[in-house]
């Protein structure tokens, strides 16, 4: 299992969902992506995307107004 | 969905420690306080003002923390096939239909129709509206949110917003000091088309709510299509 | 209480509430929820402190119902529509603030600043030609039963989806 960590501080919506659809494309079934982000919409944008399609999705706020998306490949 | 590996990658990486706890809370009650003294001085100066100012702040908070996003309603169906802002957005519209055509029930039972005056927004249609709407969206995209979306990002503490604001300012003085060239060569020929003026109001309000429930309708069924769609609107909703 | 105000709302409650609210000013004030209009008064009244005279073009005698007493009472800093813009400022600071999840956040570089401007600009440009954002002519449009904030959703979905195939270019 790997996880990779994507590094999405500083960039606007919908930049990181776009991002981490890209690499979730290049990981293999059971890794783990981890999106960092500073945007208060991307964890909803991006757990609402991972809910619609089945993959496993945690939002966990790491720090004051930063979270980190954690998605696995299913 | 849960997944036991991420809850162990989570417990490994993220400690109670690395959680944010730190709380805001005592900023946040000097800030409504400053607000409501704001609040108080509009109103000794100007009833209307007050109004203002204090719908203002409830938009602001409804807006960051339902997390509502215009550019995403218009750019999520198609990017990421979900339409959950956008059928929110359509519920939204379902209310204000019903209490915007109370008030100007009450406005065209006592006046004669002057678009300038109805309460509303009621503006002339034609081309100026397809090219400025199509340029609104392209920026909107790019610059990572709308009008409201910029205000909203100020006030959670982001810098680039406020490059987006100064923009703004640019695009939109620009815009008016051009508004004599598109005004000659569309606008002045454009007519504004308000439905109550050629059709009864409650007609013209069943239609729209007719069209509305109709879009949600479909959005739903785009997105089932597409995916899982969550069940509490099928208790709460017509489905 | 602190997992209570940070947790977010859903989108449809947001939704309801946004409708409820512009009902509500409308109901109040006279004027339906907009934006632009305020940043407007802001660009052009920078523009008269530097010494231009914008406040003569066309658009403010055709738009004299909407601006002419702002203007007459040289209210260009302080007035409705720029009050309940900062009112929005204000709201989104506080509920960060109550969810404690305020912080000072960077621009990340020069190209990404570029966009936001040129954005920025673009979107100025065309609310002056629709009448709005698509909060003044759009969101305040559909309720208000004129045709041109149907044309204005129509144009901006379209407008979105050649904006997100920009972005996908050049920016990701």
């Amino acid at each position: 299992m790997e996880v990779r960590d994507l590094d999405c501080l500083y960039e606007p919506c919908p930049i990181p969902l776009i991002k981490a659809i890209k690499e979730l494309k290049t990981l293999n079934s059971g890794d783990i992506l981890v999106v960092h982000s500073d945007q208060s919409c991307v964890g909803a944008v991006i757990v609402e995307w991972a809910e619609q399609n089945n993959y496993p999705v945690k939002l966990v706020e790491t720090n004051v107004g930063e979270w980190e998306v954690y998605i696995q490949k299913p | 969905m849960v997944s036991n590996e991420i809850d162990a990658l989570v417990r490994k990486r993220c400690g109670p420690e690395k959680v944010n706890k730190k709380s805001q809370i005592s900023y946040a009650v000097i800030i409504l306080i400053i607000a409501s003294i704001i609040s108080v001085i509009l109103w000794i100066n100007n009833h209307v003002y007050a109004a203002f100012w204090i719908i203002g702040i409830a938009l602001g908070m409804v807006l960051r923390y339902s997390r509502f996003c215009f550019a995403s309603a218009f750019r999520d169906p198609f990017l990421i096939k979900n339409t959950k802002l956008m059928r929110a957005l359509l519920l939204s519209f379902m209310v204000s239909t019903i209490g915007f055509a109370v008030i100007q029930n009450v406005y065209l039972n006592h006046n004669a129709i002057d678009y300038a005056l109805i309460p509303g927004a009621v503006f002339p249609v034609g081309l100026h509206t397809a090219i400025g709407a199509f340029i609104f969206g392209i920026g909107m995209t790019n610059a990572g949110g709308c009008a409201s979306g910029v205000l909203m990002r100020i006030g959670e503490g982001h810098v680039l917003p406020w490059i987006t604001l100064l923009g703004f300012f640019i695009g939109t003085t620009l815009g008016a000091k051009d508004y004599s060239f598109w005004y000659d060569k569309i606008i002045s020929k454009a007519n504004v088309f308000y439905f109550p003026e050629h059709i009864n109001l409650g007609v013209v309000v069943m239609v729209q709510m007719a069209v509305l429930i109709g879009l949600y309708k479909l959005a739903a069924w785009y997105q089932k299509k597409n995916g899982r769609i969550e069940d509490y609107e099928g208790r709460i909703l017509w489905r | 209480m602190m997992q209570w105000l940070k947790k977010p709302w859903p989108y449809w409650i947001g939704g309801v509430l946004l409708g409820l609210l512009n009902v509500v000013l409308l109901a109040l004030t006279g004027s339906a929820w907009q934006v632009t209009g305020g940043f407007l008064l802001w660009g052009a009244g920078v523009l008269e402190l530097l010494g231009f005279r914008p406040f003569e073009w066309e658009f403010f005698k055709i738009y004299d119902y909407k601006f002419g007493e702002i203007i007459l009472h040289h209210n260009i800093f302080i007035n409705k529509y720029t009050i309940l813009n900062i009112g929005v400022v204000a709201g989104s600071l506080a509920a960060t603030l109550l969810a404690s999840q305020f912080r000072l956040k960077k621009a990340k570089n020069i190209r990404q600043a570029m966009f936001a401007l040129l954005g920025g600009i673009m979107m100025g440009y065309g609310a002056r030609l629709t009448g709005g954002c698509n909060i003044g002519s759009f969101f305040s449009g559909i309720p208000s039963f004129s045709l041109h904030a149907w044309v204005f959703w129509i144009f901006v979905i379209l407008g979105a989806w050649a904006g997100v195939n920009v972005l996908k270019r050049f920016l990701v």
